[in-house]
């Protein structure tokens, strides 16, 4: 286990920051923290990290309690914050290398790791320019690129894709995919909750500093729905197609509205191609088939009664 | 050592910070300092246009720069700079000196301002030698001449160094000179000052500061590495100051130079710390702006940086000994005048505590920070 959370407690003044707060994170997992803005996302890095003093409760990283966190723990892991906090006026190559030799780096292992973070964010060309000069994205993947020089066993990433464009953020992304696939435990924590859905092996929703859910997407997913809806066009409307799709194994009910058919099936019960087999085989075209699933968005919304961006 | 290369590296990354640290010194020590050997600005009014005038002025030639203004405008010069000490000789100095009469010189300069005893002793050297000779001729006017005669043919010689100290490392003008210097050196190391407050809180405002600090490293450490490497770039900056002083002035010796260094570099740690206060009280880059304006000049026009303290009045004089500037330059005048070692520590164990007071200023924001 690498992270342990057991009944954490922070408060700022009257204000409850985190509310006796329980999570685990296992080795090799991608696990996103989701919820609004104030919902004690930062709190919790921040107290992984050791920056912020829980009022109650015990964390563990590593096995070990985190009450004084020693440098020999902080060394495995990485932490890219949420303001991109690079020296405007040191090149990107020194910019890594000095978060690099501040997570103990030196000689032939700090030269291997800037090279390993620069290449792994696409940065490597630039490595002798300054930031001052890079898009928004670029400086985006600076930021992350400081914290993996040392190649951490857990990489904390705090909103790493605010105010990026959708390229950026899909190198970020699949930067993220390539650091797990490489053993890197990650927590990641957006409002965004598209990053989340793809990226994430786990989620964990917190809002008004508890954790309100926990667990994989579709284990999410289920708390609010058991079913999908299926919505097929044809090209031409019959009473034998709806009768045909209604009997298919799982389709609890079917609609016809004009050329369009709305399903109602069990979740993850029917199978797509079934019910575009029925139409056909009665020489009905399919022009088009789309499955509406809930997505974290909605189990938000049922969860707490407000969207994630509210 | 990463954080302390980083910003020892950062401070030297813009050329300007290059010129305003190291390069302006030197040429404020290689510009004053020269100036200063070219000799007192003196305004010189011979009423009595006699033999003994004439040489009276040819005596102070020397160590003088004649400037021409009106005896009236002598009060406004001396406070605007223009002359540093005015000379006059006045109608009938040749008879009374041949009299008997003790004739004196009339001369004016600033209070506390010593700068002018090489003028002032060449003047009175050369008059005391004229009392001397006219006790002998009992009124001969041209036996009265042919004497002083010999005496400007350097028959006679005059002692014109029985104002220096004989354990001065300078003469007295030279250790004016030096002494002003280092007031106007002070000013280019408290730029330090702004460079220090700038780097610190741009990195409070782009995070690399909390960045850091959330790295596996104490805040002691993080402290310990600033300070050093903003204290380098300043002592730097006085070592190059005060080797080039000692070029100038060889006559300095070898150990006072070394003791000027010492001073400079113990304000040198004045400055940082008074930097990372400044930044930690003033917390934003406009408010440091305004601190800094309110706060470094006044300070330095109050310490002696641009004048004599002692031509202050007494109370600013005694608001000016809060002030590490103050302590810098009195430092300085005594090892000038050849004081030892021991004789400094006072001082600068005040511009430690200056330093000490100001540290605790700069640091416990950021220890909370930390926490």
């Amino acid at each position: 286990m690498v992270v342990r959370m057991q009944r954490v407690t922070k408060r700022y003044g009257d204000v409850v920051a985190l509310d006796n707060v329980d999570l685990t994170i296992e080795r090799g997992e991608i696990v996103g923290l989701l919820g609004p803005n104030g919902a004690g996302k930062t709190t919790t890095i921040s107290g992984v990290y050791g920056l912020t003093r829980f009022d109650a409760g015990e964390v563990t990283l590593f096995g070990h309690p985190a009450k004084r966190i020693d440098p020999g723990i902080k060394r495995r892991m990485g932490l890219v914050p949420q303001d991109i906090a690079v020296f405007d006026d040191l090149t990107a190559g020194e910019n890594v290398s000095y978060f690099g030799r501040l997570y103990g780096l030196s000689g032939r292992a700090l030269t291997e790791g800037v090279s390993f973070a620069l290449e792994f964010t696409g940065l490597n060309e630039r490595r002798d320019q300054r930031p001052k000069s890079f898009s928004g994205g670029m400086k985006r993947r600076l930021n992350i690129a400081c914290a993996l020089a040392h190649r951490p066993e857990l990489v904390i990433l705090d909103e790493p894709t605010v105010g990026i464009d959708p390229q950026s953020r899909n190198h970020i992304l699949e930067s993220v995919r390539a650091l797990n696939r490489d053993g890197t435990t990650v927590i990641y924590t957006s409002h965004y909750m598209e990053e989340v859905e793809a990226v994430c092996s786990r989620v964990i929703v917190m809002d008004h500093g508890r954790v309100i859910a926990s667990g994989t997407q579709s284990d999410l997913k289920a708390l609010v729905s058991d079913e999908e809806t299926i919505d097929i066009e044809l090209e031409r409307m019959t009473p034998r197609v709806v009768e045909a799709v209604r009997s298919v194994a799982g389709v609890k009910e079917c609609l016809p509205e004009g050329t369009h058919l709305r399903i109602t099936v069990e979740r993850d019960g029917v199978r797509l191609g079934r019910v575009i087999e029925k139409a056909t085989g009665l020489g009905v075209e399919v022009l088009s088939a789309q499955i509406e699933r809930p997505t974290l968005e909605s189990v938000f919304l049922s969860l707490t009664g407000r969207t994630l961006r509210d | 050592m990463t954080i302390f290369a980083t910003y020892v590296k950062r401070v030297f990354a813009g050329p300007w910070i290059i010129l305003l640290t190291i390069v302006v010194p030197v040429l404020i020590v290689l510009l004053v300092g020269v100036d200063g050997g070219a000799g007192i600005r003196v305004a010189l009014f011979d009423y009595d246009k006699s033999e003994l005038s004439r040489m009276v002025t040819d005596a102070v030639t020397p160590v003088s720069v004649f400037v021409d203004i009106e005896e009236d405008e002598i009060d406004e010069a001396l406070l605007d700079g223009r002359v540093e000490y005015a000379l006059i000789l006045p109608q009938g100095l040749e008879d009374a000196v041949l009299r008997g009469e003790r004739a004196g010189l009339r001369s004016h300069s600033l209070q506390g301002v010593e700068m002018t005893g090489s003028v002032r002793s060449a003047a009175n050297a050369l008059l005391s030698t004229a009392h001397n000779v006219a006790r002998h001729v009992e009124g001969d006017r041209d036996a009265f001449r042919r004497a002083m005669g010999l005496v400007g043919d350097g028959r006679f010689a005059l002692q014109t160094e029985t104002f220096r100290s004989e354990r001065a490392a300078l003469p007295t003008d030279q250790a004016s000179g030096v002494s002003r210097l280092v007031g106007l050196l002070t000013l280019t190391m408290l730029a330090m000052v702004v460079i220090t407050c700038f780097i610190f809180l741009k990195d409070v405002e782009t995070g690399t500061f909390h960045r850091t600090l959330a790295g596996p490293m104490s805040v002691r450490r993080y402290m310990v590495e600033t300070n050093g490497a903003f204290f380098l770039v300043t002592v730097l900056q006085g070592i190059a100051a005060a080797i080039v002083i000692g070029i100038i002035f060889p006559q300095l010796g070898l150990m006072a130079t070394l003791m000027l260094v010492l001073v400079l570099a113990v304000f040198s740690l004045v400055a940082v710390s008074l930097g990372l206060a400044v930044a930690n009280i003033a917390k934003t880059v406009r408010r440091t702006q305004v601190t800094v304006n309110f706060l470094l000049i006044p300070m330095a026009m109050l310490g002696g940086a641009f004048w004599p303290v002692e031509i202050m009045p007494r109370f600013l004089q005694r608001l000016a000994d809060f002030t590490p500037i103050r302590w810098v330059t009195s430092a300085t005048q005594a090892l000038l005048s050849g004081a030892e070692l021991t004789e400094i520590v006072p001082h600068i164990g005040i511009l430690l505590l200056f330093a000490v007071v100001f540290q605790l200023l700069g640091s416990w924001n950021r220890v909370d920070i930390a926490r």
